[in-house]
């Protein structure tokens, strides 16, 4: 569905990705893990188009999209859930929502409706504080309007950066939770993550990132058994 | 000096004439206030030529109504709408190609953009000060003691339409919340889909549609020249900086508290003395509270 080639991305002189290569097949959960600074958070910008790519080239569903603005690859299809949440804490929860499907603000009222219950029924606690303000919410609260946002403009694929990130243990599980279930209706998802137990138990295929580069990749089974990689990210 | 203004507005019917006064050009500060804060807010860019977009206002209104001859609603709504095409233009024309400008490159441009039009306006309308009629008549009338034009009830009425269709659009409208959280975020609204070129623009028609009428329905009591743009400019950006830039509400009350505070330093100091305030709010409010009264500490980035 993705496929990212040889992709290098420069912020002025300095080289954050170096030929970065993969794929996320439709239908499954890949993970991307490396450690702070590898450049997760890069790969993901350019996927989007926020950065752009000075080499190589980024396909979806056969289409490039390497030199496409944000907002174009958003309506193909593509969400991302960014690193920090970046949810717009001035204005309501359900403002956010609503932001969240303005790629199709034009069409179907009614649908995005029905999506917004939809989201609304994935997290309840977003449904309770629809009218607060989303800088109220609490930081797992957070996380989750990011993800309910992202979904709001109909992704085929969900990107997310680092979504454990600052949370307690439990409600890492519970979002994890919630996007099996999104997996298990048909959602594709690319997840960065440090953390990569989490990550390698959620996925079924894996990259490793290391300074810009992808160090090493397998599915998820190949890697948990990795001596390389317990040694290093399993601790 | 709050204290002053209320015992004023209390003892004497000065105190409420120059409170109505101050108000009537508050109300124009404040339009000009939000022209400065939706631009800033959106791009974080000062457009410098936001006064010239008023002065563009009066002189076509004076052109359609004193010369053409068409009646006063027509040429209101032909002037202004001709200004808010400049300003649209300018943005798709002048600032949309610039690939990837820095904030300082465009401000210099507004610059230059108010000079141009200064030039334009002295080459095509001369020199001279123009009169403007009042949309209904000049008979002053009373109101609680306090005498008033009927200009002044046109100002008063226009701004609260004003605020009331731009608090609509910022907070009912998918279009104004898209505005307010590239306002806030503007990576993460490119993310959710608002293109910031298609911000920009929105911005720039809204600034300048606001500018224009404010430029118009001040023309009666102010006259208008080729130069007013200036002085008006200057009290709008000192207006949205004590009102906090960037929030809306900020450039209202920041607007009608310069209006007043620069009418009550006109009745007890010399007359030369009022247009310093606008100069002296910016440097105090700049130096003592940088994000003005109601506006919140800008999020360093
Ligand atoms: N805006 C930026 N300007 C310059 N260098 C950056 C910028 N963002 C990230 N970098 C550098 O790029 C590298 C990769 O960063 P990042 O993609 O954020 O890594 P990760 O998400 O894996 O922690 C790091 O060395 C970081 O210092
Ligand atoms: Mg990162």
């Amino acid at each position: 569905m993705l496929r990212v080639e040889k992709v290098s991305t420069f912020y002025g002189n300095i080289q954050a990705l170096r030929d970065v290569t993969l794929r996320a097949r439709r239908g499954r959960i890949t993970t991307i893990i490396g450690a702070n600074g590898a450049g997760k958070t890069t790969l993901l910008r350019t996927i989007l188009g926020l950065t752009q790519a000075r080499h190589g080239h980024v396909f979806f569903e056969d289409e490039e999209i390497t030199k496409l603005p944000p907002e174009r690859i958003v309506r193909m299809g593509i969400s991302q859930v960014p690193q920090g949440r970046q949810i717009f804490s001035e204005l309501s929860v359900e403002d956010n929502l609503q932001l969240g499907a303005y790629v199709r603000r034009f069409k179907d009222r009614a649908e995005i409706q029905r999506d917004k219950e939809f989201v609304f029924e994935l997290f309840p606690v977003l449904y309770d504080r629809r009218r607060q303000t989303a800088g109220t919410l609490s930081g797992g609260e957070q996380q989750m309007l990011a993800i309910a946002r992202a979904l709001m403009s109909r992704p085929k694929l969900l990107l997310l950066d680092e979504p454990s990130m600052g949370l307690a243990p439990k409600v890492i599980q519970s979002i994890f939770k919630t996007l099996f279930e999104l997996h298990e209706k048909g959602l594709t998802i690319l997840i960065v993550e440090q953390d990569a137990k989490i990550a390698l138990e959620a996925s079924d295929y894996c990259y490793v990132m290391r300074t810009g580069k992808i160090a090493l990749e397998g599915s998820a089974k190949e890697l948990l058994e990795n001596e390389e990689v317990k040694r290093i990210y399993l601790g | 000096m709050v204290l002053i203004i209320v015992t004023l507005a209390l003892k004497k019917s000065t105190g409420l004439q120059w409170i109505l006064s101050g108000l009537t050009v508050g109300s124009i500060y404040a339009l000009m206030a939000m022209g400065f804060s939706v631009i800033f807010s959106s791009t974080r860019v000062i457009n410098f030529a936001q006064g010239e977009f008023s002065m563009l206002g009066g002189m076509l209104m004076y052109t359609f109504s004193n010369r053409a001859g068409i009646p006063a609603l027509y040429s209101f709504i032909l002037s202004v709408l001709i200004v808010t095409l400049i300003g649209a233009g300018f943005e798709r024309l002048v600032i949309h190609p610039l690939k990837k400008p820095s904030v300082i490159t465009i401000i210099l441009i507004t610059i230059g953009l108010s000079i141009f039009f200064r030039a334009a306006a002295k080459w095509i309308w001369g020199t001279d000060t123009l009169a403007i009629a009042p949309f209904s008549g000049d008979k002053p009338f009373k109101l609680l003691g306090a005498t008033l034009v009927p200009q002044s009830l046109w100002i008063f009425g226009f701004t609260l339409l004003t605020v009331v269709l731009m608090f609509i659009f910022f907070n009912r409208t998918i279009l104004g919340k898209g505005m307010r959280a590239a306002a806030e975020n503007p990576e993460a609204a490119t993310l959710v889909g608002v293109s910031p070129p298609a911000t920009s623009l929105v911005a720039w028609t809204i600034a300048a549609a606001l500018g224009a009428s404010a430029g118009i329905i001040i023309a009666p009591i102010k006259f208008v020249s080729f130069d007013v743009g200036v002085m008006l400019g200057l009290k709008g950006f000192a207006s949205a900086i004590l009102g906090g830039l960037g929030y809306a509400p900020g450039a209202v009350v920041g607007g009608l508290s310069l209006g007043v505070l620069e009418t009550i330093v006109a009745g007890v100091f010399p007359s030369g003395y009022k247009d310093a305030v606008a100069f002296l709010v910016l440097v105090i409010v700049l130096l003592l509270r940088p994000q003005g009264i109601l506006g919140r500490q800008e999020k360093l980035e």
